[in-house]
C-alpha cells in the first residue's frame, strides 16, 4: 500500500466532505440553532437576573446589601447545560441525525451513481478507509461545532464561574458524572462533553455509512441512528431495572445535562469502544465483500 | 494575507478581548468563613455554633420519642443521618430591630439542604420568644443518596457549612467538630 496514494485519497475525500452541500447545511443549521438559543437565554434569563439585581440594589436602604442573588455562570448560557428552555432537549434528540446527514450516505449515493465502478480491488480498501475516516470526522464536526459556538457566545457575556448549588439553577447534582468539574471548573466540563459528543457523533455517522451499505435506501440509513437512539433511551432501557446497562447507552451520556443519573466514565469509554469495534468489524466485512465482488 | 484570513484574525482577537473583559469584570462575591466556635454577623444578628451532634436517622427518633410523628420511615434504613446544630444568637449592639434568619441552608460537597421547619419548631417549642444570647437547635437531614460512592465512605467525617447570604458577601459557619451519638436503647 502506497502511503502517497492513501494521502491523496484522504485529501480528495476531505475536499468532497468539506464542499458537500449537506455538510455546510448541517453546520449552518446547528449554528443558527445555538444563536437562537443564546438570544433566548440573554433576553429571558440573563436580563431578568440583571433586573433583579437592579431592583434589589435600588430598594436597599441600609447601605450594605445582603441578599439572595447569584451571578450567572458560563454553563447557564451554554446549550449543553441550560435546563429551562427546550433547546437542549431538541438538540440532543436530533443529535444522531445531525451527525448522519453531512456525509453518512455519501458512499451509498456514489455507489448508486456508479462512481465506484472504476475503483480497482487494491484501491477499494483505501477508498473505504478514507470514506469511513471522513464520515467519522464529518459527524463529529457537525455535532460539536454548535456546542463550541454556544460556549463561545456564552463566554462573551457570562463569566467562567461555576454554578452555585444554592442558586437551584441547574439539573446537575452532586453525584452526576464529572459533577466536581461542573461546579468548580465549568469550561473543562464543557470541553469534556464536547469531546465525548465529537466521538459519539462520529460513531453515529459511521453507523449510517454501514447501514447504507446493507439496505438499499438512503433515507432509512439516515434515520436509523436517531430511531435506534430514541428506542433504546425512551423504551427499552427506560425502566429502573436497567440501571447498570443504561450507563452504556449513548443517548444518556451525550447530554451534559442528563435527565437521570446513570452515566459513568467507564460506561462512556466502554460504549464508545464497543461501538467502535463493531463498526471496525463491519468495515472489514464491507471491504472484503467489495474486493471479492470485484 | 487574504481578506478572509484578516477578518478571521480580527474576529478572534475581538472575541478573546471580550471574554477577557467579561471575566476580569465579573461580580465577585466575598466569602467569609468562620471556624467552629467563632462568630459571624449577618443582617444585625451574630451567630455561632455552640454544639453539633451527628445521629443516625433512626437513632435520633428512637432517642427523641416525642418527635416520632416527624419521622419518615423510608429514611430509616437508607443511610440518612441527622445533624443537630445548636446555634447561639445575639443581636449586634446597634441593631435592635434585627431579625433572625428564617432559613439557614446547610451545604456539604455540592449538596444543599434546608431544615424541616415543623421538626425545628417542635424541638424549640419551649422557647416561645427568642432573646439575644439564646441557643436554638436545628436538625438537618443529611442524605447518603445525595453523595457519590467516594463521598459516602467519608460520611462520618464530612465538613458542613451553614450559609448566610449570597451577594455581595456570603458568610459561612464551618462545622467540622461534631459528636457522633447512637441510641443504645432503654
Amino acid at each position: 500500500m502506497n502511503s502517497g496514494e492513501i494521502t491523496e485519497i484522504l485529501r480528495a475525500e476531505y475536499c468532497k466532505m468539506r464542499k458537500s452541500r449537506s455538510f455546510k447545511l448541517c453546520l449552518l443549521a446547528g449554528v443558527v440553532f445555538v444563536i437562537l438559543h443564546s438570544i433566548y437565554v440573554y433576553k429571558n434569563l440573563y436580563m431578568q437576573n440583571e433586573q433583579r439585581l437592579l431592583d434589589i440594589t435600588n430598594t436597599s436602604n441600609n447601605g450594605a446589601l445582603n441578599t439572595e442573588w447569584y451571578e450567572m455562570g458560563i454553563l447557564q448560557g451554554w446549550i449543553g447545560t441550560e435546563p429551562f428552555s427546550g433547546y437542549n432537549n431538541i438538540f440532543f434528540l436530533v443529535f444522531p441525525l445531525l451527525a448522519a446527514v453531512p456525509y453518512g450516505v455519501s458512499l451509498y449515493y456514489e455507489q448508486k451513481k456508479g462512481l465506484t465502478a472504476n475503483i480497482e480491488g487494491g484501491s477499494m480498501r483505501q477508498y473505504y478507509t478514507s470514506k469511513y475516516l471522513m464520515t467519522f470526522l464529518s459527524g463529529g464536526i457537525s455535532v460539536s461545532t454548535p456546542l463550541v459556538v454556544s460556549l463561545i457566545i456564552s463566554a462573551c457575556y457570562l463569566p467562567a464561574v461555576g454554578t452555585d448549588p444554592l442558586a437551584l439553577q441547574t439539573m446537575i447534582t452532586n453525584y452526576d458524572m464529572f459533577a466536581d468539574q461542573f461546579f468548580d471548573l465549568p469550561v473543562l466540563y464543557a470541553l469534556i462533553f464536547i469531546i465525548i459528543d465529537f466521538i459519539v457523533g462520529g460513531l453515529f455517522a459511521c453507523m449510517t455509512l454501514v447501514i447504507s451499505g446493507w439496505c438499499s435506501n438512503g433515507i432509512i440509513a439516515l434515520i436509523f441512528p436517531t430511531l435506534l437512539n430514541a428506542v433504546l433511551t425512551r423504551i427499552v432501557f427506560n425502566d429502573e431495572g436497567f440501571e447498570g446497562i443504561r450507563s452504556f447507552v449513548p443517548g444518556y451520556f451525550i447530554n451534559p445535562s442528563p435527565e437521570i443519573t446513570v452515566c459513568t466514565p467507564a460506561g462512556v469509554v466502554g460504549s464508545c469502544t464497543i461501538m467502535g469495534l463493531v463498526l471496525i468489524g463491519l468495515y472489514v466485512l464491507n471491504v472484503h465483500a467489495s474486493c471479492s465482488y470485484k | 494575507m487574504s481578506g478572509k484570513k484578516i477578518i478571521t484574525i480580527i474576529l478572534c482577537v475581538l472575541i478573546i478581548a471580550r471574554i477577557a473583559y467579561v471575566n476580569l469584570n465579573a461580580r465577585q462575591r466575598t466569602v467569609t468563613t468562620a471556624e467552629q466556635g467563632k462568630t459571624i454577623e449577618y443582617n444585625g444578628v451574630k451567630y455561632s455554633i455552640a454544639n453539633a451532634v451527628l445521629w443516625e436517622y433512626g437513632d435520633f427518633f428512637d432517642a427523641n420519642g416525642d418527635c416520632a410523628k416527624f419521622e419518615e420511615e423510608t429514611l430509616r434504613h437508607d443511610g440518612t443521618k441527622i445533624l443537630v446544630v445548636d446555634i447561639r444568637i445575639e443581636k449586634a449592639n446597634d441593631r435592635e430591630d434585627a431579625m433572625i434568619e428564617q432559613s439557614i441552608p446547610i451545604t456539604y460537597y455540592h449538596v444543599v439542604n434546608w431544615y424541616n421547619p415543623y421538626l425545628t419548631a417542635f424541638i424549640n417549642r419551649e422557647k416561645t420568644s427568642l432573646k439575644s444570647g439564646d441557643t436554638i437547635s436545628i436538625p438537618y437531614e443529611i442524605y447518603e443518596s445525595s453523595l457519590n460512592n467516594k463521598q459516602r465512605k467519608n460520611m462520618d467525617t464530612m465538613e458542613f457549612r451553614l450559609v448566610f447570604g449570597s451577594y455581595p458577601e456570603r458568610k459561612e459557619l464551618l462545622i467540622n467538630d461534631y459528636k457522633r451519638k447512637e441510641y443504645a436503647g432503654e
